[in-house]
């Protein structure tokens, strides 16, 4: 087994998580964050709407999986943007799982609303357990990512890591996940060395997003996704490059597309996605 | 000292609540919560489930990791294995230091018993406790080492004077550093064992040892648990003394909830709500005159915009209560605890909004019985005061070497508290004083607790205790002292003025007859509270030296 279909459609809530301007500015400092509204606490990195999530998320995987679960893709919709003040709630549901090469995927929706019910993000997580072979599928996907094929270059930017990177996010996001803090526990799942929280990358690639397509203005962002590629081991000298890529725009909102990769070319979010207000 | 007789607890009967009062509702099931034998099982699961998570922060900023934590625990622990047999007792008396609580599992794991004393205790409360228990080792800091050398002969058993020393969290390496770990995995602790001791400052007598067992520990986390959930972003702050079971509470419900506890080295009113924000706590837990001296502090943009979602106190001052969830934009739950009965009536959650300033310590949780008696042990009437009796599985174990005195408390097969309250139709419980502190003026009875909660919330006042004068036409009558806010003095504050302001919230009986201003701090109790035996000890005649009396409006010298 590994993996029990039965337990789609199961759902999850978190208690009430209220913000301060103190962990969003201790939020925007863990990701060396260079946008003062953010930097101040004024209002979340984009990225600090997974913190609330995590855990009915991680709970909803224990309990559907008593494998290693690897956060696979990740997809926000941001209906606006968080605050100090707001009181929020979350429900977590996991929604489907699908078969795939290397095994299955469980597709997680959460949907954050403040106490006076008003809808502050919906994200869907799609995590993959390995050496899972399903005849078929139960539920429903995550939804279709935006198609842009990128063209040229696209404007990159490079952020070197600090050593104490991974520490910094572990403390900000409260995800101390040994696999990202000691070198050992890595080992234990095939890495050589610690890995960078995959929503740490995000968040760096964001800043990316932020400054070239929403003028350092979290509220321009309405979505932000990808898929998490290959781990951004914790080494000496690492470091992230995200280029970004203008498309079409449809309405009031551009398609922005961009990637990250790490110091030794590999990427590790490809098919990076956002819409942003035009 | 493990093997306790029955303490004869065992006979409450599960009185059958009507259906009209009200209860705490979406508790989940009993031992939901922690479905653990021992707190050494807690400890190791805690640790081994989210290693790198903080299990406690200092306000200064040292941060223990759970992996580091039960490193040095088992470690500790093993340094004690030999020194420490089963039902030993050891008596520790340290500051809030991350080693407090590295001994306090150390000794438990061995199935030894923390005895514990104040820090501040000098050679004649900490000797009581040293003859009362009789322990084999002491674990103290250097500033509390000349109080235990001077005491330790009284016990015949000690063998080992273990001094926390050096930098935080490496104060007890100098033990620890080569010993083989205790593996907590494989502790053989059983759930009966008294694992420690807390003297209780009664009003009279001696203090005495209440013992508590894992069983006693196991509840009071599993029902706190059940009736708040928390989650892995959640952070209690601790501000009370480590010496008091309630910080150790806080990190065992911390552990089982993937939470962590924020401590305070002490409780600081400038200090508060910076250590708040900083530390990112989401939830207090106070006593005593923690909220009203806050209340007394200066406002600030931090007190506001912060994470913490609700605060749990033990004797909420209900003149304050409105301001305060106005202020700080949290609810404050009332909450009726004792060593003896652990957690034995809180607000209900879901009721919090409508008993605001009702001054109402809730109902009981699911599993504890509360019984409102006379002096003679018969059930009252809804409304009328009486003691409050309490019964339910895993209350203490007694009193050390008292059997008489825990034969009598235990009496009927519930523990007499000492608590005045009542209960209202619809189930709530409010405090109304101890036994010992109402003060009988002409057959009526004047709860201290009330008439001081009437003054604290006096703008200019900063301190009260209200205590009873004997007196030869009315038995008793009140008098009351005064510590004004720095800046305010007995010529801005008059006498006439704090009658004037009392008798807006007091029936005239109530009203105090003697007032005395003080610019001191008062003493305190190990437990924060004002120590009123030492303002009765203080002068022959309370009535004199510099006292103003309601009857001829004048101070008499």
């Amino acid at each position: 087994m590994g993996v029990d279909v039965g337990k789609v459609g199961l759902e999850r809530d978190s208690e009430e998580f209220r913000v301060s301007t103190a962990r969003l500015a201790q939020f925007a400092e863990a990701l060396g964050d260079t946008i003062e509204a953010q930097r101040k606490g004024r209002v979340a990195h984009p990225v600090f709407h997974h913190v609330p999530v995590m855990q009915s998320m991680v709970e909803l995987l224990k309990s559907a999986t008593t494998k290693f679960a690897l956060h696979g893709e990740h997809d926000f919709h941001f209906h606006r943007a968080i605050e100090p003040g707001q009181r929020l709630y979350t429900v977590s549901k996991l929604i489907g799982i699908r078969p795939t090469k290397a095994g299955a995927t469980l597709i997680i929706r959460s949907d954050i609303a403040t106490h006076d019910e008003l809808k502050v993000s919906t994200q869907y997580s799609t995590c993959l357990v390995t050496s899972e072979k399903f005849a078929k599928a139960a539920g429903d996907p995550a939804p279709d990512r935006p198609v842009m094929t990128p063209e040229g270059e696209g404007e990159p930017v490079t952020i070197k890591l600090s050593p104490d990177q991974a520490f910094r996010y572990a403390e900000a996001a409260r995800d101390y996940s040994p696999y990202t803090l000691d070198t050992e526990a890595a080992g234990e799942l095939g890495f050589p060395a610690p890995i960078l929280h995959g929503m740490c990358t995000m968040g760096i690639a964001a800043r990316a997003v932020l400054g070239a397509a929403c003028q350092g203005d979290a509220r321009k962002l309405f979505r932000l996704g990808g898929r998490f590629s290959a781990p951004v081991l914790m080494v000496p000298g690492q470091l992230l490059t995200t280029r970004v890529w203008f498309g079409a725009v449809r309405g009031a909102r551009r398609l922005v597309a961009f990637e990250t990769t790490e110091m030794g070319g590999e990427l590790a979010i490809k098919l990076g996605f956002a819409e942003v207000g035009a | 000292m493990s093997k306790q007789a029955s303490t004869g607890l065992d006979g409450y009967r599960q009185s059958k609540r009507p259906a009209d009062w009200v209860e705490h509702e979406n508790v989940p099931p009993m031992w939901s919560g922690v479905p653990h034998q021992t707190t050494i099982e807690i400890v190791a699961k805690g640790c081994a489930e989210d290693p790198y998570r903080p299990v406690l922060i200092i306000e200064d900023g040292l941060t223990i990791t759970r992996k580091d934590f039960l490193d040095r625990c088992q470690r500790f622990a093993g340094f004690l294995k030999g020194k420490v047999e089963t039902g030993d007792n050891v008596v520790v008396m340290l500051d809030n230091r991350v080693e407090f609580m590295i001994a306090l599992f150390g000794i438990i794991a061995n199935r030894g018993v923390l005895v514990s004393i104040a820090p501040s205790a000098q050679s004649f409360d900490a000797g009581h406790i040293v003859s009362d228990a009789q322990p084999v080792a002491a674990i103290c800091g250097m500033p509390q080492k000349p109080i235990i050398d001077g005491v330790r002969t009284r016990s015949d058993k000690l063998q080992h004077v273990i001094v926390v020393d050096g930098e935080e969290p490496d104060g007890l390496e100098a033990y620890s550093r080569d010993a083989e770990p205790l593996d907590f995995a494989n502790a053989k602790c059983q759930r009966e064992d008294v694992i420690t001791v807390y003297y209780t400052s009664g009003t009279s007598g001696a203090p005495k040892g209440c013992l508590l067992h894992h069983g006693w520990w196991l509840r009071v986390i599993d029902l706190d648990t059940r009736m708040f959930r928390r989650g892995w972003q959640d952070r209690q702050l601790c501000c009370l003394p480590f010496y008091y079971a309630d910080p150790a509470i806080q990190l065992l419900t911390s552990l089982v909830t993937r939470g962590t506890m924020v401590a305070m080295r002490r409780f600081s009113v400038s200090r508060f709500w910076d250590v708040v924000n900083k530390y990112d706590a989401t939830e207090i837990l106070s006593i005593a005159s923690v909220p009203a001296l806050l209340m007394k502090g200066d406002p600030g943009p931090s007190e506001h915009d912060h994470r913490i979602r609700l605060a749990i106190h033990a004797g909420l001052p209900k003149e304050l209560h409105a301001q305060m969830l106005k202020r700080y934009g949290f609810h404050w739950h009332n909450q009726y605890g004792s060593t003896e009965g652990g957690v034995m009536s809180r607000v209900p959650h879901h009721l919090a909004d409508e008993l605001v300033a009702t001054g109402t310590m809730g109902t009981e949780p699911p599993g504890v019985f509360i019984r409102v008696v006379d002096d003679d042990d018969e059930d009252v009437a809804i409304g009328q005061s009486g003691e409050a009796l309490i019964g339910g599985p895993d209350l203490y174990k007694g009193y050390l070497n008292r059997p008489e005195v825990t034969a009598e408390a235990n009496r009927g097969g519930w523990y007499h508290s000492g608590d005045v309250i009542r209960r209202d139709e619809r189930g709530l419980l409010y405090f109304v004083g101890r036994k010992k502190e109402i003060i009988r003026r002409s057959g009526e009875n004047i709860s201290a607790a009330e008439v001081e909660a009437v003054l604290r919330s006096h703008d200019k006042v900063l301190e009260v205790a209200v205590i009873p004068v004997p007196d030869e036409l009315r038995g008793e009558e009140v008098k009351a002292y005064i510590q004004p806010k720095p800046g305010e003095t007995a010529k801005s504050f008059p006498p006439e003025e704090v009658i004037a302001f009392c008798r807006q919230s007091l029936a005239a009986f109530k009203l105090p007859r003697y007032i005395e201003y003080r610019t001191q701090d008062f003493e305190r109790t190990p437990s924060m509270r004002v120590q009123k035996k030492s303002l009765i000890e203080g002068k022959q005649d309370l009535t004199k030296g510099g006292v103003w009396d309601r009857e001829t409006g004048r101070f008499h010298d």
